[in-house]
């Protein structure tokens, strides 16, 4: 997947790894619709009309993925085979510390969720600006500032003003 | 038609209406623009507020604040390429392009005029044709409102940007998406696993909030990497360098003398879809900016064309007026805020439907006057505040950053008050991510999961007409929307393997 004169991931996935992804989605979408869509497919009893029931319209969606995603395979052997050039990726190349700087973002907003949900909003919320700003680029003074006043705000904003109810019980101002 | 706006505007020629109304508009715009708050959202949470009003000042409140949160979208959109809504994709497109190019306060400007002129049109039509359009939705059954959707999903495959292959993977994937949750006709549930969380399907703000909001951040973050690592210089010091260019100071006769075809086309189009039940306002916008892609500024579009960001807007702000026509002569929603105010019109002892004409014209023609007053109230309102907008795209990103990604919690886990809404954030967070990096399109996605409902329903409901799918043969209207789609689908594949096998490329520079 690397490029030969690129130093980085060029894409993350490729045309044959997007083709075998769309055969085996709908290969499990097949495979779950006896289980996953039971009892819609007794609608009508007595009939055999399979436009209608419940299980129709997923297993279509399973076919497209499957026929979609053998397609993408053929056109990649195709242009393998006939040495066309690759097609123009229409989204900037990624270096590997983008993507592990991206990856440790992900990750960090899944703890952030799970702080938010067990310690509450603001605390939580003041804790992930002071850490996300810091690892910005910000100051000391801006990363403080931007935790305290933001956390706050979002508080009063949220919760006072227009009383939408944030996340978190133990903690709560 | 005079008579109906002069009755209608008698119904609303009261300061306090007038004040409502702004307030409407003006919080509206505040929830609109804060990234992961939606119109829909703002019409939720107030509507409880107004059922101790009279309904000429609660509806025309609620109306208000339709308008201004619809509005409120364009600035994410603009500003910082996440849609507000999902009406608002189209406008990212060539808005938030624009923006990028050191012109974010035309943008504004263009989607400012834009969607007032689209509102004031709709208006207009409203009163004049409020009865004949009833007739006419009568008239469309399930079929024809299948092929519409099939129609528009079509398009919007064919133009995002990418190859149709992942166009049309990206439109499954929606599809399936929306598959998740209750059967749209016996109740049952379906791809739920036992999580009583999926009974009602995926929680669209959340998604949309990870979908568009999450990958925003990441690819902030990935600037900073980028940075560090010496091979971009300081996005903030290029934006600071972008925005202080002189911006063009665009006036409201310039749009209309140089777009005016083009205004009256998607004003057209939106209204015509908007007084389709069902459809909503997402359909619109796509169908619209396809007409003008084909125009002759077409090859611009995707690259910040003004003419992408007005037909837009356009047909999005047309919906809105349009969309009132089935909630209120049928009781039948044609947008989701529209369903919230159906139920505050009822909490208010009023019934909407055919009667509603007959027993409450004063409450008819005063929602009407409603959309018109505040589209002129949004134009006061937000066209002084356009030049100071555009200083959120100079905020740092490390103050930023933190600061989008609390609203996203606080906006995902607002509308319903689940945790688990917080993890379909993450979840989608991460595929929004991974699409971005493959190259798949994420409007044909978008669209199909918004729609999907609509269209397994309208075409379940059709093949119990007829029980095969000569349904679709017996409406000429249904008939050419199917025709059509195959037309787009074949002629794309026919191009596509034309230039794949000259060696061209097949997909665009730019995909969304």
């Amino acid at each position: 997947m690397r490029g030969p004169n690129i130093k980085g991931i060029r894409r993350l996935f490729d045309d044959r790894l997007l083709g075998i992804a769309g055969v085996a989605l709908g290969l499990a979408i097949l495979w779950l619709l006896p289980t996953a869509v039971r009892a819609s497919t007794f609608l009508l009893p007595g009939t055999d009309f399979r436009f209608i029931r419940g299980d129709f319209f997923p297993r279509v969606v399973a076919w497209g993925f499957l026929v979609i995603g053998a397609w993408l395979l053929v056109v990649e052997q195709f242009r393998r085979s006939r040495g066309l050039p690759q097609e123009p990726w229409p989204v900037e190349r990624t270096t590997r510390g983008e993507l592990a700087a991206a990856g440790r973002f992900i990750i960090g907003v899944a703890i952030y969720v799970l702080a938010v949900n067990s310690i509450g909003f603001m605390v939580s919320t003041a804790v992930t600006y002071l850490v996300l700003s810091r690892w910005l680029g910000a100051s000391w003074k801006v990363a403080v500032a931007t935790a305290v006043l933001g956390a706050l705000t979002m508080e009063v904003v949220f919760s006072g003003v227009l009383g939408i109810p944030l996340p978190g019980r133990l903690i709560r101002f | 038609m005079i008579d109906n706006i002069v009755f209608g505007l008698s119904q609303i020629a009261d300061i306090r209406v007038i004040l409502v109304i702004a307030l409407g508009v003006a919080i509206g715009v505040v929830f609109g623009a804060l990234p992961g708050l939606t119109a829909t959202m703002a019409v939720a949470l107030l509507a409880p507020l107004t059922f101790d009003m009279t309904p000429l000042i609660a509806l025309p409140f609620l109306v208000g604040v339709y308008r201004g949160g619809l509005h409120g979208g364009v600035i994410t959109s603009i500003m910082i390429g996440v849609p507000g809504t999902p009406a608002n994709v189209p406008t990212v497109l060539d808005g938030y392009e624009m923006a990028k190019q050191g012109y974010p306060q035309s943008a504004l400007r263009y989607a400012l005029f834009a969607s007032v002129a689209g509102a004031l049109i709709a208006s207009i039509l409203l009163f004049t044709l409020i009865t004949p359009a009833s007739r006419l939705a009568l008239a469309f059954g399930s079929p024809e409102i299948f092929a519409l959707i099939l129609f528009s999903m079509t398009l919007v495959t064919y133009i995002s940007g990418a190859t149709l292959a992942k166009g049309l993977l990206a439109a499954g994937a929606g599809m399936f998406l929306g598959t998740i949750g209750l059967d749209p006709i016996v109740g049952t549930p379906r791809f739920t696993f036992g999580v009583v969380n999926l009974t009602a399907g995926i929680p669209i703000i959340a998604m949309f909030i990870g979908l568009f909001a999450i990958p925003e951040l990441m690819g902030f973050v990935e600037q900073r990497a980028r940075q560090k690592s010496g091979i971009a210089s300081d996005r903030d010091e290029a934006v600071r360098a972008t925005f202080s260019a002189p911006d063009d100071n665009i006036l409201l006769r310039d749009v209309i003398r140089l777009y005016w075809r083009r205004i009256l086309i998607s004003a057209g189009i939106g209204s015509f879809i908007g007084v389709l039940p069902g459809i909503g306002s997402e359909t619109s916008p796509w169908l619209s900016y396809a007409a003008a892609k084909r125009g002759k500024n077409g090859a611009n579009f995707g690259k910040g064309e003004p003419e992408g960001v007005i037909a837009s807007e356009v047909a999005n702000d047309a919906v809105v007026g349009a969309a009132f026509v089935p909630t209120l002569a049928f009781g039948i929603p044609g947008d989701l805020p529209l369903a919230v105010m159906l139920g505050a019109l009822m909490a208010q002892g009023i019934r909407p439907g055919p009667a509603l004409v007959r027993d409450n014209p004063e409450v008819l023609f005063g929602i009407v006057a409603s959309v018109f007053a505040s589209s002129i109230l949004l134009y006061i309102i937000v066209r002084p505040l356009t030049r100071y907008v555009k200083k959120v795209v100079e905020v740092p990103t490390m103050v930023l950053t933190p600061i989008i990604l609390g609203l996203c919690v606080a906006g995902a886990f607002g509308v319903n008050n689940r945790p688990f809404d917080l993890w379909i954030m993450v979840v989608f967070g991460f595929i929004g991510y991974a699409m971005r990096k493959s190259g798949i399109p994420l409007a044909p996605m978008v669209l199909a999961f918004v729609l999907s409902k609509s269209f397994e329903t309208s075409f379940r409901e059709s093949m119990m007409l007829e029980r095969n799918f000569s349904v679709f043969a017996t409406s000429p209207f249904a008939l050419t929307m199917v025709a059509l789609s195959v037309l787009v689908i074949s002629s794309s594949v026919v191009m596509d393997s034309r230039r794949r096998s000259q060696g061209k490329s097949v997909a665009p520079a730019t995909a969304r």
